[in-house]
């Protein structure tokens, strides 16, 4: 059975989206009229996010699993069973460790459920936010650690500025010509406004 | 860990057309291919290349191109093989044929015309 199209002319120009972010987004396109199939896969993709990540982290880093092993003190086979199985069968010891042996620390977030994307990323914004504060608060009166600060948080406007302008530019164009993105600010935000960060001296 | 967000593209068809046969009869092979891409998907996303990417699914093809395989939950499955090329410098991911045993060998012929032809297009483009 060939399943194939007809593979011999690239046409990118004909494909209906210009891409998708996860096989979910794929799945939702595609099967439209399955939506037990869409279900289906999205549970089987959210019970395995946190031994995907681990993989993926491993294999970014060029790490065996012998290696993982050797670290996790346990057989090459038990890290294939966990990168092959559930979140829910990875115990929080071996997450930990597991995270070790690539040199990271894992970071455990608790979010309201069904948190859209509008608040996932107010809660990035916040923790930037904070981070900000913290090295604000570090660089204390030291002119030499307040210039590296003020240095790195005009990087840092630069970059997320420039991060947000290519989202936009992912925007479809809009057929009235009307204005895709309106910029305002907000100013009634408490938790934005408190406190404001120093600013460098010359 | 995400260092880049890749994107899956559909430069042949659509994926939906292209699985509709294994959506009734062969639905966990699908599934299993579908959660080995987004497995793959995260490679990429976390700075793998394809070489880094070492799973039992996972094959290499000639010229690049990667064959997912439908290995996973599930016992006597039907053999499957979902074929992708992962541009590293755009940072797609084209899916490009989806096919069994019997097809596999025009499977991979029809894949590997397509990326030669798309590197030419690149190459011609820069």
């Amino acid at each position: 059975m060939s399943i194939q199209k007809k593979a011999g002319k690239p046409a990118m120009s004909k494909a209906k989206k210009t891409g998708f972010n996860s096989v979910a987004e794929l799945a939702k396109d595609a099967f439209e009229d399955e939506p037990a199939l869409v279900e289906e896969l999205d549970a089987q993709l959210s019970a395995r996010q946190v031994v995907r990540a681990l993989f993926a982290m491993r294999s970014a880093r060029g790490v065996s699993q012998a290696e993982i092993a050797s670290k996790l003190n346990c057989s090459q086979s038990r890290v294939s069973k966990i990168e092959n199985g559930v979140d829910a069968d990875l115990s929080l010891g071996e997450l930990e460790a597991y995270a070790r042996a690539l040199d990271c620390d894992p970071v455990l977030t608790f979010q309201k459920r069904h948190s859209t994307a509008v608040d996932r990323v107010k809660h990035h914004a916040f923790a930037i936010r904070r981070e900000l504060d913290v090295m604000a608060k570090l660089a204390g009166n030291d002119s030499t650690l307040r210039q590296g600060v003020a240095s790195f948080f005009g990087e840092a406007f630069f970059n997320i500025v420039r991060m947000i302008s290519e989202s936009v530019k992912s925007l479809p164009n809009l057929s009235d010509h009307s204005p895709g993105v309106r910029v305002r600010t907000e100013l009634n935000n408490e938790e934005m406004d408190e406190g404001c960060v120093p600013e460098p001296r010359p | 860990m995400l260092h880049s967000t890749w994107t899956i593209e559909e430069p042949i068809g659509d994926f939906g057309k292209m699985s509709k046969p294994l959506v009734k009869k062969y639905r966990r092979e699908l599934r299993n291919l579908l959660l080995n891409l987004q497995v793959v998907l995260d490679a990429f996303n976390a700075g793998a290349s394809s070489a880094q990417i070492q799973r039992g699914f996972l094959h290499q093809e000639p010229h690049g191109v990667l064959a997912i395989d439908q290995r996973g939950d599930g016992q006597g499955l039907k053999e499957f093989r979902l074929y992708i090329y992962p541009d590293m410098e755009q940072q797609k991911l084209y899916l490009l044929a989806l096919g069994d045993k019997n097809s596999q060998r025009s499977d991979i012929a029809g894949c590997t015309r397509w990326v030669l032809r798309f590197r030419e297009q690149t190459n011609n483009k820069q």
